[in-house]
């Protein structure tokens, strides 16, 4: 006997995802998840990003990482929350480990919650974690061909970092080349160039965030 | 990608799907979307790896299906190799994906005499 069914294989992960936008809308809990390759610089760009953010607002970081504990540390400051996820071998986050991590985690009049995914171009791309906004971050020692090659990662993002931008000179990276193509997979995205160990040149992606961050505040306090 | 945890969670949701409808499965048909990010050969692979490996007696059909968008602006209908929401045709932010990013189970064979 043959029976039609359709059934979402990533299913169990997109149920779990709504449950936790529905927690993070109903709170008032703004949630970006930053995806990049290995080396590509997220918690160097998160340690600058944390710096002016964490003045003005309470903020929960996730950080996913196979093995070790060293990213979150680098993380721990204060007014900001952070527990270290070891995947034990799975290429991405999904759903059900920030689930298990927000109750580890004091979710009363937080802000902010801010997930690093496991270091991966690939595999994070299609478990939604029930974010507000994705983030990728491509530095400039990986190649402007990045883009071309991992599309689904630049399509479902809204904002795409190119870091590591003052060491262009001495790679063969195109800048121009490297915002064309992600432009040309997702004309929608916002692009900001920044050298995450300079922590001024993320200014513009602290101002785009914060606002988001207070519109989504005052969503929920006003109905 | 993770076709392996993925293959996993396939056979993992036929086992349930025997218990819950007291049925056996014979066989599943899988749809993969060009722009799900499954590739299907890989796929494919763990599912025959896994069958091998841990006596799973399900048959497994694999079908893929190709991203077809529709652009609003210049009413073209076009396959894509990759998901992009800029018309290939006239360059604008205006094509709307219609199919090629599922990633479903879609037909069971069931053998229900057994129960």
């Amino acid at each position: 006997m043959k029976v039609k069914i359709v059934t979402p294989i990533l299913e169990g992960n997109d149920r779990i995802a709504r449950e936790l936008k529905a927690f993070y809308d109903k709170n008032g809990i703004f949630v970006f998840n930053v995806i990049s390759s290995p080396g590509a610089g997220k918690t160097t760009l998160l340690e600058a990003l944390l710096e002016y953010m964490r003045r003005a607002f309470k903020i929960a970081v996730i950080v996913g990482d196979i093995e070790d504990t060293v990213d979150a540390a680098r993380l721990s400051k204060p007014n900001v929350q952070t527990i270290q996820l070891n995947t034990k071998g799975a290429c991405h986050l999904d759903a059900s480990m920030i689930n298990a991590a927000l109750k580890e985690l004091d979710t009363t009049q937080l802000d902010v919650v801010i997930v690093e995914n496991v270091g991966n171009l690939v595999c994070p791309s299609d478990f939604d974690l029930g974010e507000d906004l994705r983030i990728v971050v491509l530095s400039a020692t990986e190649g402007d061909d990045k883009p071309k090659k991992y599309p689904l990662t630049f399509f479902k993002s809204s904002i795409a970092v190119i870091n590591k931008v003052d060491l262009i000179p001495y790679t063969n990276f195109n800048l121009e080349k490297a915002k064309q193509d992600i432009l040309s997979i997702n004309p929608s995205i916002k692009i900001f160039e920044v050298t995450a160990t300079k922590q001024e040149t993320v200014f513009g992606l602290v101002q785009f965030l914060e606002d988001k961050i207070r519109r989504k505040k005052h969503i929920s306090l006003n109905g | 990608m993770h076709e392996a945890s993925i293959a996993m969670a396939i056979i993992e949701q036929l086992e349930s799907y025997e218990k819950q409808n007291n049925v056996k499965v014979e066989k599943a048909v899988i749809e993969v979307g060009t722009g799900s990010g499954v590739n299907s050969d890989a796929l494919n692979f763990c599912l025959e790896e896994l069958k091998r490996q841990m006596q799973v007696r399900f048959d497994f059909e694999l079908i893929e299906k190709p991203l077809v968008a529709e652009c609003n602006s210049c009413n073209m209908r076009l396959k894509l190799d990759y998901p992009t929401y800029l018309c290939p045709q006239c360059k604008k932010n205006s094509l709307n994906i219609l199919e090629g990013m599922e990633f479903n189970i879609v037909e069971l064979e069931v053998d229900d005499n057994e129960g």
